[in-house]
């Protein structure tokens, strides 16, 4: 069984216009034959968010190393316990939303998702969005500091075919993604990873993120998969 | 070349602004409707022109005067607007019926997407409302959606519902702001144009920017 993993991250036109840093934050991490990816939105209105999402997507990098056998759902307590305990009172300052996703070796593992952006999932040949459907409008969403359960949304992988696999996305790319195609850009992500190698995957997909072509966006945009290829 | 083109929205994120416009026969009196009207002119003719925004703006006027509300402007992106009909002032103040269609609309996701930045609901009137308004009133304030709209509201003159307006605010940086005289009526649309224009062209556009409301002037007359 062979699994690939990519990712990108970019600074939105927004923040390089106000000459702000990306705020997004990316994990792409080989663990004992299986990968770990993260993506991380830090809160545009927060002074340190970037500093939010970079904490987040090393806490789940070594939650992942670590190997305990916990429950999907497991995940977001710990994750949000270990971020709180790091910025303590001042973390309103960091605020984040956060995705994740690992699997072993043999394909298994869980994936989750806190706030806004998007995670797909193709799991025993059926794609689904886990995503819950959001309620409100752009932009207004829950943090790990904030988040209940019902900001949560968490699923055990199997990628046990071809083809299987498990994209995050932060709202950046999934606020401008046309609803219906998802399964396609899903399998359009895949298609590329299949023949590309980790560092050539991060270059195709800095390129299509610089060249977005939804007139006005400015969000910094990143992106991370993992799939199982044969 | 890019590849996911395709999969990508081809429209800017909307930043929709509704207003809420007192048209009853009290407005028609000392040059209210006439103010109204230039305020909501160059308010859209400022929202038109703009470049360097981060989000399409989307203008739509609801009315409530003469028997009914009516939506005189359907929400529509500024820059394809070509003009602004006046609005003409008659009859009772039916601000019930406007507030429902306000809620409708915001609600209803065909017409204001998820994608969409948060709505602007502006209400302008200068009387009491004359049909039943209280259940319309807590629905535009309460609903999944409507509730996360940023309200503000200008009482004009004297006999405006104060109480109901100050209600009706959601912004504790912009309170109800009470105009006296034509000229305050041009000071708050422009307070709103410079806050939403703001909002459009940050780098975060759902942050509420606070109505700066510039000083007055020695000349203004009073309603």
């Amino acid at each position: 069984m062979r699994l690939l993993a990519g990712g990108a991250s970019v600074r939105g036109p927004a923040h390089q216009q106000d000459g702000l840093p990306n705020q997004d934050a990316l994990c792409v991490s080989g663990i004992r034959g299986g990968w770990c990816i993260a993506v991380a939105d830090g809160l545009g209105s927060r002074p340190l968010s970037h500093i939010g999402s970079q904490k987040v997507v090393q806490l789940i990098r070594q939650l992942a190393r670590q190997r305990q056998d916990r429950g999907h759902g497991e995940v977001v307590q710990v994750l949000r316990d270990a971020w709180l305990a790091h910025f303590g009172d001042r973390y309103r300052a960091y605020e984040t939303t956060c995705l994740w996703a690992w699997v072993d070796s043999s394909g298994r593992g869980v994936a989750g998702q806190v706030g806004d952006g998007l995670l797909l999932v193709r799991s025993q040949g059926v794609f689904k969005v886990l995503t819950d459907q959001r309620q409100g409008f752009g932009n207004q969403t829950k943090t790990l500091g904030q988040a209940d359960q019902r900001a949560c949304c968490s699923t055990q992988l199997v990628l046990s075919l071809p083809g299987d696999g498990v994209l995050l996305l932060t709202d950046g790319i999934s606020d401008d993604l046309v609803s219906g195609q998802l399964e396609s850009f899903f399998d359009a992500i895949y298609q590329r990873q299949l023949r590309c190698s980790k560092r050539r995957m991060r270059q195709w997909l800095t390129t299509e993120l610089h060249g977005w072509s939804t007139p006005c966006h400015g969000d910094d945009k990143t992106i991370a998969g993992i799939f199982r290829t044969d | 070349m890019v590849q996911l083109k395709k999969f990508q929205e081809q429209t800017a994120r909307p930043l929709p602004i509704i207003v809420l416009a007192d048209t009853s026969g009290s407005m028609s009196v000392e040059g209210k409707i006439e103010a109204l009207n230039k305020g909501l002119k160059d308010m859209i003719t400022s929202f038109a022109s703009e470049s360097r925004l981060r989000a399409e703006i989307q203008v739509s006027v609801i009315t409530f005067g003469g028997s009914q509300a009516a939506l005189s402007l359907p929400l529509t992106p500024a820059h394809q607007l070509q003009g602004f009909t006046p609005l003409l002032a008659d009859g009772m103040t039916p601000l019930g019926a406007a507030l429902s269609l306000a809620s409708e609309m915001i609600e209803d996701k065909d017409c204001i997407p998820s994608r969409a930045y948060r709505p602007v609901i502006v209400l302008v009137s200068d009387g009491y409302p004359t049909d039943d308004w209280q259940v319309p009133f807590e629905r535009l304030l309460n609903g999944e959606r409507s509730s996360k709209a940023t309200r503000f509201a200008m009482g004009i003159g004297a006999d405006a519902d104060v109480s109901m307006l100050s209600d009706f605010t959601n912004d504790p940086e912009a309170p109800l702001f009470r105009a006296e005289n034509a000229r305050d009526i041009h000071r708050f649309f422009r307070a709103v144009t410079m806050s939403v224009s703001a909002r459009s062209q940050s780098s975060t556009p759902n942050q509420p920017t606070p109505l700066q409301i510039t000083g007055g002037d020695d000349q203004d007359w009073e309603f």
